[in-house]
């Protein structure tokens, strides 16, 4: 069964129509890396997902249910978000992973400690960052920490905006290979938009691509046509 | 002695040979191109008018015996005038009038509620009208610098606000740092004029009353009055307006508002 679903979605932005009919089914386990030219829609779709916009036409619907039925916060615990600007709050790193537990309330310092610590491992962030100021970290720090504070909620979509552009060879692969593993144990699924077709290939159970608000193409790596691609 | 030694005709008189002085002014400006002789003389001429009308009115006001009606009809509407001022500040936002008259209000209102009944305001228009001026033209004031300063910080923090409610917090919580901060920031002026009082800035209620011919003593003890009407009132219309905005700011759903 697909986990999120996205029948004919339409959404204008300030006069402008941005996604022009989408349809999209992310199964429960999968990876669908979105490709597509800037301005394409991207980060609108992910957007719409979590309820930071509401469609104007058409459907999304998480576990079978049309999330404009669903209470937005309970949304967001099910369905997480790493944004293309990775801004930080005031605070520390470990205040900044744990961000999404004490706005619900979790103030266990154990059950904070544990999964601030898995998602920390999981984004790469070394626990010797925790305590510093997270405003002062480096571009690529920044995105491993967004990392980490998506996942600290433990949702069981995620949906990434580029969000590894910045940062070095060697953690990248460790991010990716320890997201995929998380989607292939089946309990996460991600809609991960990028600008890099190696990376598509590398994360992507299938690739779609996304010109002028429409899917043009949803394929596995090896048949996808980046031919006509973008 | 009590007052200023002289009728209204005298006044007039006066008022005319200070007005040579302006008009040098007003070459001056000219002379140096400083652009600002033709606003001066409109904001001038439009003050003055305004004044003269407030004069005329106040005086039939303090002569009739249904003084509490007019009062009770003049003070919604100044704090009506000053809603409507406040709201001009954010024209993006759909019917801002509707927060900032009620914020106005609901500061200016009850400090002046509570000095009344606590009887530091003597049953009288002579007192009564000008105080109420007083508190509503400074809950207008901080009114409008609280509001004002939370759409702009909303805008530049809007990646920060969604982000925290993508991780689940409520519209509340994503906005709180910036309505501390904006309250905080109304807030400065009045706070600052209260820590230099009488030293910088010689009040002007206190310049009222020493004008008046109140002794200083009197005169200086009505000013603390006035400034815990200020601050009091400005520190509710300034929470007030902040907690209204919110809800305009975001949805229902928790999503910030497309016109912010
Ligand atoms: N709030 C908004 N108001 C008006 N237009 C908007 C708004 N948000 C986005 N847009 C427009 O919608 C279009 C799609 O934006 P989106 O951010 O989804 O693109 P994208 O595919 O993520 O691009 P990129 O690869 O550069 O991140 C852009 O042209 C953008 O200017
Ligand atoms: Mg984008």
């Amino acid at each position: 069964m697909s986990v999120l679903e996205f029948e004919n979605v339409h959404k204008s932005l300030g006069g402008h129509p941005i996604l022009n009919g989408v349809d999209l089914k992310l199964q429960k386990g999968e990876v669908i890396a979105i490709v597509g030219p800037s301005g394409s829609g991207k980060s609108t779709v992910l957007r719409c997902a979590n309820r930071l916009h509401d469609p104007d036409e058409g459907a999304i619907k998480f576990d079978g249910a049309n999330v404009d039925g669903l209470d937005a916060r309970q949304l967001r615990s099910q369905v997480g978000m790493v944004f293309q600007d990775s801004a930080m709050f005031p605070g520390t790193v470990r205040e900044n992973i744990s961000f999404g537990l004490t706005v619900r309330g979790v103030d266990d310092p154990r059950v904070v400690a544990k999964a601030v610590a898995k998602a920390a491992k999981v984004a790469a962030v070394s626990r010797r960052h925790l305590d510093r100021s997270a405003s002062k970290l480096s571009g690529g720090e920044k995105q491993r920490v967004a990392i980490a504070r998506a996942l600290a909620i433990g949702p069981e979509v995620l949906l990434l905006d580029e969000p590894t552009s910045e940062i070095d060879p060697k953690r990248l692969r460790h991010i990716e290979d320890a997201l995929v593993s998380m989607a292939r144990e089946g309990k996460t699924s991600f809609l991960w938009v990028t600008h890099s077709a190696d990376q598509a290939r590398r994360v992507g159970d299938r690739i779609a691509n996304l010109v002028d608000g429409r899917i043009t193409q949803i394929a596995q790596p090896d048949e996808f046509d980046w031919g006509v691609a973008y | 002695m009590s007052g200023i030694p002289y009728d209204e005709a005298e006044g007039l008189f006066r008022l005319g040979l200070v007005s040579l002085l302006f008009l040098l002014v007003l070459v001056l400006s000219r002379r140096r191109r400083l652009g600002i002789d033709r606003d001066f003389a409109f904001a001038l001429v439009k003050g003055g008018s305004q004044l003269a009308v407030v004069a005329v009115l106040l005086t039939l006001i303090f002569v009739s015996d249904l003084w509490p009606l007019w009062t009770l009809l003049l003070l919604p509407f100044m704090m009506f005038i000053g809603g409507w001022t406040s709201a001009r500040r954010t024209p993006d936002m759909p019917n801002p009038m509707m927060i900032t008259t009620p914020s106005i209000a609901l500061g200016s209102g009850s400090v002046l509620v509570f000095l009344f009944i606590t009887g530091a305001i003597p049953p009288a228009p002579q007192f009564i009208i000008p105080l109420a001026g007083m508190a509503i033209g400074n809950a207008m004031i901080i009114c409008s610098l609280t509001l004002d300063r939370l759409v702009r910080e909303a805008r530049l923090n809007r990646t920060r606000i969604e982000t925290s409610l993508a991780l689940g917090a409520s519209s509340t919580q994503s906005i709180e740092p910036y309505e501390t901060l904006s309250i905080r920031s109304a807030l400065i002026p009045t706070l600052d004029s209260l820590r230099t009082l009488g030293i910088i800035f010689i009040p002007g209620a206190m310049t009222g009353l020493v004008l008046a011919g109140t002794s200083p003593i009197v005169a200086a003890q009505y000013q603390i009055i006035v400034y815990f009407m200020i601050v009091g009132g400005g520190i509710i219309s300034s929470m007030t307006v902040a907690s209204l905005a919110r809800r305009r700011l975001f949805t229902h759903a928790c999503q910030i508002e497309a016109w912010v």
